[in-house]
């Protein structure tokens, strides 16, 4: 019998396959899928205090091996949030992760305080890191999450993750600081900044010309800066999104310290992927006599997957 | 009929969610002619697709996001597809043996005919594989068409798409969209999918905007609703193609 289960952020998630932010909305277009089987949790697009429409199209093109995209926040603010679909999402039998971000301290803090105490809110994820929003990104550097991730933190009790971007030479200093302003945990990364330009006309093809790139593409990236903040924070609930879109590479985001694994773009094309993972991941613990997922978590400090194997 | 089974297994789908699965589709007829393809397909479910919905479909080489494609029409577990050969998909549709596996899920969008007011009858105007989800409104509720004007950028073989006015729109000729200014009078609407650049013509070239509808196009992400990749801004505000599209009323548009 293989345990899936992972105790993190003061959640039970029924295993570690997470929604990431953003591809999948709120989640709600895949009501059916929720109902039908379990799966760890799901990561809502990031909500702002106000409504966003988003960045102007084009929003995605095509990458090698992945997509970029420049969708913007777009998302129907905090109030319509709360009003609409959080009563919704309540009802999904899953670990509820709300994703927030605001473009100041008494934005962020604001909004941590309602969504920290609203009914349905099981983890906040503080969303430092959108490459696709006016300005740069708060997780660029260690001061501005520190400001932010306190402000959050003072608001609510409410576990919560902090969100950082691949871009910087070193996400190690930058997570310290929002762990030491009370963060529960990290979600390591968000998309890696590009920029596409078509052919044809010399001109950037998507309209705000930077976008977050995601896929298979940033799978070496993520996996790097999740194996850096396991090997700087051992303890620390660390969430690993980027590039997952099948079993090896979910596997490889797990040996590498990551508790919980989101998918992203991946959904986007296969809604149905997250769920097959769990089955997959099942069977491969199964296959290789590791009887609990979370033993295979950072195996990749400790020795390698030998190590995890229980007779 | 021989179907050669692909690779890739079709994981069960969960009950309730057959809109989200992927499903087989094995490439059984094509034709071809001038850079398109008609080709057949056969689904392993009923896809009960009206016209102006599409299949989201893909391959296993790529590319990532996978691409919408309008229905040309559909009956029971057979569906056919118009696509010009270019793009990885598109081109391997049309290059592929008999028998190739594609994966496909859908229909996804709003079948044109709940998109428009029913009081009034409408000229079609397709550019491209624009001319399929239209072709089939026209097969399908021949009450709501007063015209059709389809055009082609090169010359297709005679049968290539039976019982359907082809214009070849030579450089200095008349287009399809020409065409449609000239029978299109008041009273009438117009429905129209291709090109922007058809799209825009029409737009500029027509006296009214109450009653005309175009099929945009954007990259789409998921198709069913969720990323917002798909977005057009209109006077109300975005409008995701995927689910509230394609079809969108011109006077939404401000162009």
């Amino acid at each position: 019998m293989v345990d899936l289960a992972v105790s993190r952020l003061g959640q039970s998630f029924a295993n570690p396959v997470l929604l990431s932010s953003g591809p999948a909305g709120f989640g709600l277009e895949l009501a059916p899928l929720f109902r039908s089987k379990p799966l760890g949790g799901l990561t809502t697009k990031t909500v702002t205090p106000s409504p966003r429409q988003g960045n102007p199209p084009p929003r995605l093109v095509d990458a090698p091996a992945g997509a970029l995209n420049s969708i913007g926040l777009a998302n129907p603010g905090l109030d319509e949030f709360l009003a609409q679909v959080l009563p919704e999402l309540r009802e999904l039998p899953t670990v509820r992760l709300i994703s927030f971000a605001a473009s100041d301290v008494q934005g962020v803090e604001a909004m941590a305080g309602v969504l920290g105490e609203a009914a349905g809110v099981d983890v906040l994820e503080l969303n430092l890191s959108c490459p696709n929003v006016e300005g740069r990104p708060p997780s660029w550097d260690s001061a501005s999450t520190r400001e932010l991730v306190r402000a959050a933190t003072r608001a609510t009790c409410t576990p919560l993750l902090a969100k950082l971007s691949p871009d910087v030479t070193d996400v190690v200093p930058v997570a310290a600081a929002a762990l030491e302003e009370g963060a529960a945990g990290l979600t390591l990364v968000n998309t890696v900044r590009g920029l596409r330009i078509q052919r044809d006309t010399g001109r950037p093809t998507l309209a705000r010309m930077w976008g977050g790139l995601s896929g298979a593409a940033i799978l070496p990236i993520a996996l790097a800066r999740v194996f850096e903040a396991r090997r700087a924070f051992p303890e620390v609930p660390i969430v690993g999104v980027g590039g997952v879109t099948d079993l090896g590479s979910l596997l490889e985001m797990a040996m590498a310290g990551a508790d919980l694994v989101g998918i992203g773009l991946a959904v986007m094309c296969d809604p149905e992927l997250p769920w097959r993972l769990c089955v997959e991941l099942k069977q491969w613990l199964c296959r290789r006599r590791i009887s609990r997922y979370s033993q295979l978590v950072g195996c990749a400090h400790r020795g390698g997957v030998d190590v995890c194997r229980t007779c | 009929m021989s179907i050669s089974k692909g690779r890739r297994r079709t994981a069960t789908p969960v009950a309730g969610s057959f809109f989200l699965c992927w499903q087989a589709a094995y490439l059984d007829r094509r034709r071809q002619s001038g850079g398109y393809a008609v080709v057949e397909l056969i689904v392993e479910r009923e896809a009960r697709g009206q016209p102006g919905q599409f299949l989201m479909a893909r391959t296993e080489c790529g590319p990532a996001l996978p691409r919408p494609l309008s229905l040309l029409w559909a009956e029971g577990k057979r569906v056919a597809l118009l696509v010009k050969d270019e793009g990885q998909l598109r081109a391997r549709m049309a290059e592929a043996p008999l028998g190739t596996r594609f994966d496909v899920r859908g229909p996804y969008g709003v079948p044109y005919r709940d998109a428009v007011e029913h009081s009034r009858r409408y000229v079609l105007v397709g550019g491209g594989s624009g001319i399929a989800p239209l072709r089939f409104l026209w097969q399908r509720h021949p009450e709501l068409v007063e015209s059709v004007a389809f055009g082609l950028r090169h010359t297709v073989d005679e049968n290539f798409l039976p019982d359907t006015p082809l214009l070849i729109e030579e450089l200095g000729q008349p287009t399809a969209g020409d065409q449609a200014l000239h029978v299109w009078r008041p009273g009438l609407g117009l429905i129209a999918c291709g090109p922007r650049e058809m799209l825009r013509q029409l737009a500029a070239g027509l006296p009214e905007r109450k009653g005309v509808y175009f099929a945009l196009e954007e990259r789409m992400g998921c198709g069913y609703g969720a990323c917002q990749g798909c977005v057009v801004m209109t006077r109300d505000g975005p409008l995701r193609l995927c689910t509230d599209g394609p079809l969108v009323a011109l006077d939404r548009l401000g162009w």
